[in-house]
């Protein structure tokens, strides 16, 4: 009898500890986005009708709030834009200066598709957004959460949207970006994922512009450095201006 | 061409001798500019129309280490049948630890906030008039120097420069239809021609201040300026500068020297991947002259607008308008330019400018009010 009772107990709490609500999976899956410290190259091919552009980049973040972006080659070589959680310090080396910007500069395109809040946001999604857990799905191989996020303020570039969260990996390998209006602006595929240390990341990641046709942004992680702790100056005017 | 070759060969061997003590060469970045610019215009009226070409090449030669990184640019421009040689950038620069970093060598000084106009540039002029409007980067000015950087915190750090005056940027020039040699940086290295300052970069409830000082030999002046920027709600960027210039010598501020630059800029990126950047800007000389005077300089009067809109409706293509203003006599130069990026890191302009407004205007100082200028312009960087 005694044996019976564990058993109703185990069966009891088994949904409680199984069903996690749609904070609990986001917040996961930000946490598997967010680094101690990681210096990771990348390639970003952008395309649309009129061609194809490729940017060689160094990446650098800390936690949520601090990222450094070094372009490697090409026109903008040697360009560095570190970004905080309120401002965008910009280097142009032909002028050896340093720009500070805190308006809307933050909110546009570091390339292609891809913006720099695309890059690192101080705030999570779940500070950010209202979630509901919608369903559950198989996407491109991967059993998924289907979750919906629809702003909690005003001023967000996408207020409405749709994540695809892998459930073994708690990796986002879909996602929709949708005006106020419910109109499709954006779409995210993800795959290729590794793991390192505890975290799971997507080491390819297009963006495909839903208005335009042929328009996407490609960015392909070839480098990933999550041991090597950063210099504490790396994210400081000073290292930006060397 | 025997001169061209003869400074290409010096500037080679000087190059050699730089980088030989750095035997690993991969440890070298290159990168190398190519420019070739036509303008047609007639800006006077005895002289009528004008073609002038120009071409130059300058490879940026980089060696970077963790606490190290020496940059070597030499540069090579041909403007009609003169040549010019010399370095766009050569410097060395080294972190001492995290207390300071020194930088040695020929380097840009970009002081202050503003893309046309800017109070804060201590070591060159507040204004960019009679530059050409079709450049892109109106402030990229650099001088030899001796620089000390001293960080005090994240965003916030001391500078301490001394730098030659304000001599031409070329080493040599070669007039090749005649093969007579000149050099050109003349008295900028002489001591009563030295310039020195120092800045102050902080942030101060939310707005970034500079304050600088800095004196000018070759001027006998000493200016001071005060610089503040930042950002409203997420949407536009601006800045606020002032400066005024004091003589030692004869202990007065010269107060027809007393300028404020202003300006503020908003960028926008619709959700089509079109981009819209409006820019306006302004000088004013509170004691400048508010009328129009046969005999003053571009930077004697009262007042200045500068304004630009870029529109980039494909990746490929950009429009920009760029307008400067004097409120004085309503002149102003109008120029309008298309870009084209066919391929990556190649970059074509073709710009039309025209003056408009007043017979002897106030800006620019051209002596024919109806002057239009043709531009075609193109660069590639590999």
């Amino acid at each position: 009898m005694k044996y019976l009772y564990y058993l109703l107990f185990l069966i009891a709490c088994t949904p409680a500890v199984m069903a996690q609500t749609a904070q609990e999976i986001v917040d996961r899956a930000d946490a598997n986005a967010s680094f101690d410290h990681a210096t990771m190259q990348a390639t970003i091919t952008s395309t649309d009708a009129f061609g194809t552009k490729v940017y060689e980049t160094q990446i650098q973040q800390s936690g949520r709030d601090d990222s450094l972006i070094v372009f490697l080659a090409g026109e903008n070589k040697g360009q560095k834009i570190l970004r905080t959680p309120n401002e965008l310090f910009v280097y142009y080396p032909d002028a050896d200066n340093v720009v500070r910007l805190k308006g809307a500069a933050l909110r546009q395109s570091a390339f292609g598709d891809v913006s720099y809040e695309d890059l690192a946001n101080s705030k999570t999604r779940s500070d950010r957004f209202n979630l509901t857990l919608v369903s559950t799905e198989n996407v491109d191989g991967f059993t998924t959460w289907v979750i919906d996020l629809v702003a909690k303020n005003k001023g967000e570039s996408y207020p409405k949207q749709r994540l695809w969260i892998d459930q073994a990996t708690y990796t986002i390998v879909r996602a929709e970006y949708r005006s106020d209006s419910g109109k499709l602006l954006r779409e995210l595929r993800a795959n290729d994922i590794v793991k390192r240390g505890n975290q799971f990341i997507a080491t390819q990641l297009t963006f495909q512009d839903a208005t335009k046709k042929n328009s996407s942004s490609t960015l392909r992680i070839t480098k990933i450095d999550l041991d090597t702790p950063l210099p504490t100056n790396t994210f400081t005017v000073a290292n930006l201006s060397f | 061409m025997s001169y061209i070759y003869r400074y290409l060969s010096l500037l080679s061997c000087m190059m050699i001798l730089i980088i030989f003590p750095h035997r690993s060469l991969e440890a070298w970045e290159l990168q190398t500019r190519l420019e070739a610019d036509a303008f047609i215009q007639n800006r006077t009226p005895d002289l009528g129309w004008q073609v002038v070409g120009l071409v130059s090449a300058r490879m940026a030669i980089t060696h970077r280490t963790a606490q190290m990184r020496v940059e070597v640019t030499p540069e090579f421009t041909q403007i009609g049948l003169t040549s010019n040689f010399g370095f766009y950038r050569a410097f060395w620069r080294a972190n001492f630890g995290s207390h300071f970093r020194m930088t040695l060598g020929k380097a840009p000084i970009t002081w202050g906030r503003g893309y046309y106009y800017n109070t804060g540039d201590l070591f060159f002029s507040a204004s960019s008039s009679g530059i050409t409007l079709s450049s892109d980067n109106f402030r990229d000015n650099a001088r030899w120097l001796l620089n000390f950087y001293i960080p005090l915190g994240r965003f916030s750090y001391i500078e301490v420069v001394g730098a030659t005056g304000s001599g031409a940027g070329s080493i040599v020039s070669i007039d090749n239809t005649t093969g007579s040699v000149t050099p050109m940086q003349g008295d900028s290295f002489h001591y009563r021609n030295l310039a020195g300052g120092i800045r102050a970069q902080f942030q101060w409830l939310g707005v970034q201040t500079e304050l600088a000082t800095a004196y000018l030999g070759e001027k006998e002046s000493l200016r001071h300026a005060l610089t503040l920027s930042g950002g409203i709600a997420q949407t536009l960027d601006w800045y606020l500068g002032a400066r005024y210039d004091w003589n030692p010598q004869q202990q007065i501020a010269t107060k027809e020297k007393f300028e404020l630059s202003m300006g503020f800029s908003l960028p926008w990126t619709f959700q089509n991947r079109q981009r819209l950047t409006v820019a306006l800007e302004s000088i004013i000389r509170p004691f400048g002259k508010w009328q129009r005077y046969a005999d003053a300089g571009v930077e004697d009067y009262g007042a200045e607008i500068f304004a630009q809109l870029t529109y980039q409706p494909i990746s490929i293509m950009s429009l920009t308008t760029r307008v400067v203003f004097s409120p004085v006599d309503l002149s102003s130069y109008i120029f309008g330019e298309v870009a084209f990026y066919p391929i990556q890191d190649l970059s074509i302009f073709l710009g039309v400018g025209a003056q408009v407004g007043s017979s002897e205007p106030a800006i620019f100082q051209q002596s024919n009010p109806n002057s239009i200028s043709v531009y075609l312009r193109s660069t590639y960087t590999f």
